[in-house]
């Protein structure tokens, strides 16, 4: 009957906000259109961001009588509105100034940096620290009122000789620390042209440091600089804790990419997403594409980016679905929590994942979801470009063949429709044409692996 | 019709009507579940529905179990372990792409090193590459340093080398015809129908990851239609086919006996005529 219908709608999208408790089973139901549940209980729910969770399977159907592997799609769907005002940001901007900075590229980070605090307002609270042999605390973490004065302190920035990037981070992360609540959002930004020289070098302690930060709810962004810093540290930086990785080939672009990194933190609706995967008995783990999981006996935790308005994040992971007697099975329950910025709670939704398990397989060709299937081309397209992109490194793949590669992963990224990605690696294969050595490339495309990895379409 | 309203309810409560105020009980596992739920809380089955033929066994599946309660299902056949592309996923940096395999069939259950970086142990007992071990119930392996207990159903792995559980179907990869045969360790590599990449590199079907002298992707051996060729990718030190250099891509047909040299490789063809009749007798 009708009336049932739109009752237990309504309860479906309450369960959403209750918390952990709730019934995981109903929230199935489509999320209610704006104005076409007037129910007594949306009137009595605070506002939520509307954050919707569905947990989609390579195929509908499943053998019931031989073990087979499928994929598993988890699609986290930001709203397309704001709800309320942004969170406020607790920013710190750590900027090599080591001797190589000198001229052109400090110039055009001062200008950025300037553009940071014109873009922000008195609730954010910012901090500047810069690094060369030792560590400079241009601005401790205030909030952004006298921005005169603040551009002062900028401009009086000089460079050193050496690149301490362990140090700058370390002071970098109590600067945000030391304001820290639940109320701001974090983020650290690190700008580097070169390897680590002083201080901690090694690319595990470094990494292990963000790791750390992430821990205490700080995301790094890293943004390396020119042709001579360590793509590899830079974007493992931003891979460990969340955040994002820009190359910056030129000086005059610096001021381009911390606008668009501000930009897209001014739009985040939710952060410290947690994506947790419960399995049923006879499904199991097979592996988890892009990021990096935990398992437990009957399941696996990710950390996601934080969401931004409108964005799609995509988690693909592939599980082995074991025979069993015939029949319809939930065979996972995707449970996602997060901190909605607009409300400012702990919010959980969760979707199921459901197949029948048939004894005719020739219902198989019929199953098959092609939002799921596409999804798999793209991680498969991730895969083929870190292969190629190590092929280049250790020179095993020369330039044509790298250009081969490269056009063939263009090719299947623009099929599925990742257009900004598949325009990167054009940018990629140009600069191979060039006669680039391949490090401007290679830059470049440690970009495109992490943004395929951390699985986030802008809106 | 001796039953009021409410006995009914109850006889029909497991079958169809998940709202009744009563636990059900899954059809399938027997899991007692809270009412009001739709789906088995262990094994997810849809509470409302009737499940399909009820298989035989359901623990007679082999599995390996990691200390944080993963587990790993063992397929019939044969099943690589590795980091990358495997039937058995392990995702540690200490694992190989190409690690290990495990074979489950005739009523055993057998782990063979493929040449691994960090090896693969047995009950802390390291493997020789490319030697098959048997393991029993309860037996540690370690893959690089990722240890698995192993589970396996009664009547499996106990009397290893004695094969009677020929009711297990045995898997059609073991059935092929063609071989190449290391002529030092006479270790045999079947060659399914298809195409047999072999290189220095794991991705390879046929990886040598510890011989220098051959290149990341060497040479491919086709088998179609019971004829049997092979062709040299562009290897840096060539493939030798009898003592005589193939050009590279130039397709040569094989024959049983021959010797392909590749790099420090020695291997002979073995190309069994076939048999129509499969003999799952004796």
């Amino acid at each position: 009957m009708d009336s049932t219908r739109i009752f237990s709608a309504g309860e479906a999208d309450r369960t959403q906000w209750v918390g952990a408790d709730s019934d995981p089973d109903r929230t199935q139901f489509a999320p209610p259109a704006a104005g076409a549940d007037l129910d007594a209980t949306q009137y009595a729910a605070p506002p939520t961001s509307s954050v919707t969770l569905q947990c989609l399977v390579e195929n509908a159907y499943a053998p019931a009588a031989r073990n087979a592997p499928a994929h598993l799609l988890v699609q986290v769907q930001a709203p397309a509105t704001a709800y309320g005002r942004r969170l406020p940001l607790n920013l710190c901007l750590c900027i090599d100034r080591s001797g190589s900075m000198e001229g052109e590229p400090l110039d055009f980070v001062k200008r950025a940096c300037a553009h940071v605090v014109d873009l922000l307002d008195p609730n954010d609270i910012l901090s500047i620290v810069t690094f060369a042999e030792d560590i400079e605390v241009v601005m401790p973490a205030r909030r952004v009122v006298n921005r005169q004065l603040i551009k002062e302190h900028i401009q009086r920035i000089d460079t050193g000789n050496t690149t301490n990037l362990y140090d700058g981070l370390l002071t970098a992360g109590r600067q945000i620390a030391s304001v820290q609540s639940p109320a701001y959002l974090n983020r650290l930004l690190v700008l580097t042209d070169g390897e680590p020289t002083t201080g901690i070098r090694d690319f595990q302690s470094i990494v292990g440091q963000v790791a750390e930060l992430k821990g205490r709810g700080i995301s790094v962004t890293a943004l390396g600089f020119g042709p001579d810093y360590n793509e590899e540290l830079m974007a493992g930086i931003a891979r460990r804790s969340g955040g994002n990785y820009y190359f910056i080939a030129r000086p005059e672009l610096i001021p381009e990419v911390f606008r668009k990194e501000l930009e897209s933190l001014l739009t985040v609706v939710a952060k410290s997403l947690r994506l947790q995967l419960h399995l049923t008995r006879w499904t199991q783990v097979r592996q988890v594409y892009g990021l990096q999981p935990s398992y437990h006996p009957r399941g696996v935790t990710m950390d996601l980016v934080d969401l931004e308005r409108g964005a799609l994040i995509s988690a693909l992971v592939e599980v082995e679905l074991q025979r069993r007697p015939a029949g319809t099975y939930r065979v996972a329950q995707a449970q996602l929590t997060y901190d909605d910025l607009a409300s400012g709670r702990t919010q959980q939704v969760s979707a199921d994942a459901v197949v029948e398990f048939v004894t005719d397989e020739s219902r198989l060709l019929e199953g098959i979801n092609p939002v799921v299937q596409r999804e798999v081309e793209v991680a498969r397209a991730s895969r083929h470009l870190e292969r190629t992109v190590m092929g280049m490194k250790t020179q095993a793949l020369s330039s044509a063949a790298a250009i081969a590669e490269l056009e063939r992963t263009q090719a299947l990224l623009t099929a599925q429709g990742r257009l900004e990605q598949a325009q990167e690696v054009t940018a990629a294969i140009h600069s191979l044409r060039r006669g680039d050595s391949g490090a401007e490339a290679e830059k470049t495309l440690m970009g495109t692996i992490l943004d395929l990895e951390q699985g986030q379409r802008k809106a | 019709m001796a039953l009021g309203a409410e006995g009914e309810a109850l006889a029909f409560a497991a079958g169809n009507r998940t709202q009744m105020a009563v636990s059900s009980e899954c059809p399938v596992c027997h899991t007692s579940n809270p009412p009001g739920e739709i789906y088995c809380g262990d094994c997810g089955f849809l509470l409302a529905s009737t499940p399909g033929a009820v298989l035989e066994a359901e623990d007679a599946q082999p599995r390996l179990v990691a200390a944080d309660g993963r587990e790993f299902a063992l397929n019939p056949g044969r099943n690589r372990v590795g980091r990358i592309d495997a039937d058995l996923l392990v995702a540690d940096p200490s694992v190989s792409r190409t690690h290990a395999a495990i074979t489950f069939e005739g009523g055993h259950c057998r782990v063979e090193d493929l040449g691994s970086t960090n090896g693969t142990r047995v009950n802390g007992q390291r493997l020789t590459p490319n030697v098959p071990r048997d393991l029993a119930d309860g037996d540690e392996v370690a893959f690089g340093a990722v240890t698995l207990r192993v589970v396996l159903p009664e009547g499996v792995g106990l009397e290893a080398g004695q094969s009677e559980g020929e009711s297990e179907a045995a898997p059609a990869a073991a059935a092929s015809p063609a071989y190449l045969v290391a002529e030092e360790s006479g270790t045999e590599y079947p060659l399914p129908v298809g195409t047999t990449t072999i290189g220095r590199r794991s991705a390879n079907t046929l990886a040598f990851p510890g011989d220098p002298y051959l290149s990341g992707r060497h040479a491919e051996v086709r088998f179609e239609d019971m004829v049997l060729t092979f062709m040299d990718l562009g290897s840096t030190n060539g493939s030798f086919l009898n003592e005589e250099r193939v050009p590279p891509h130039e397709v040569r047909t094989l024959s049983d006996g021959d010797l392909l040299v590749l790099g420090q490789q020695r291997l002979r063809v073995r190309l069994e005529p076939v048999i129509e009749a499969p003999d799952d007798r004796c």
